[in-house]
């Protein structure tokens, strides 16, 4: 448990949240580990957990209208992804593939929803960590422009 | 302080995808990354957002650091 504690300090997801709010994430936080060149999941598939890069890196990479595939991001350690499927619950859109031998945490739609509607401090913290996550994000998709 | 980082290779998105990761180690000009089986140079950064908590959130851009062809091998060599 503490080492997925001191996963979760490293993440900018759960900034601002107590220890013992911390200890509450881990409970809900599932390890799993890939090879390099795993599919973890596929675009346009239906999605229901997010993921935390624990060590490793991941492709992810986007297939356009004419089917062509393209890789458009790589994410490392402290990362996560997945994210989108979990708060819309649209399509992936994107798939993702480890580039190496990867450890990732996961953590599913419903139990986030749980935790966020049992503890609202929690929920409030992370549903605006998660917002300036997609924040940053947009940030880095807009210095192509 | 954990640094948040987007990396952006200069000029080269449909050759190279762009990279995010948390690190400990603030980037810096002249240092190299790896993002996935390439290397590159760090040319820029600058910070993205204003710290928040423990957090830093730059935005870098880098270079390709190219591998020297066995062809420019040869010519280092004969120089």
């Amino acid at each position: 448990m503490n080492e997925v504690k001191q996963l979760l300090r490293r993440i900018s997801l759960f900034r601002g949240l107590s220890d013992d709010q911390l200890d509450r994430v881990a409970q809900i936080t599932r390890s799993e580990t890939h090879p390099a060149d795993a599919v973890i999941f596929e675009q346009d598939e239906t999605g229901d957990k997010m993921y935390l890069v624990q060590s490793g890196q991941v492709e992810i990479r986007v297939k356009d209208h004419a089917g062509v595939l393209s890789s458009v991001l790589i994410m490392g350690q402290g990362q996560i992804f997945g994210e989108m499927a979990l708060l819309d619950h649209g399509a992936r859109s994107a798939s993702v593939v480890s580039l190496q031998p990867t450890t990732l945490n996961t953590i599913s739609g419903d139990d986030f929803k749980g935790l966020c509607q049992e503890d609202t401090a929690i929920g409030y913290v992370m549903m605006r960590n998660l917002a300036l996550d997609l924040s940053f994000k947009i940030r880095h998709q807009n210095s192509f422009s | 302080m954990i640094y948040t980082v987007s990396y952006v290779v200069v000029g080269g998105r449909k050759k190279y995808p762009s990279g995010m990761m948390n690190q400990h180690e603030r980037p810096v000009v002249g240092s190299q990354v790896q993002l996935g089986s390439n290397l590159f140079e760090i040319t820029e950064v600058k910070r993205m957002l204003p710290p928040s908590d423990d957090f830093e959130f730059l935005h870098v851009t880098c270079t390709p650091v190219e591998e020297p062809s066995d062809d420019q091998e040869a010519e280092t060599e004969l120089a």
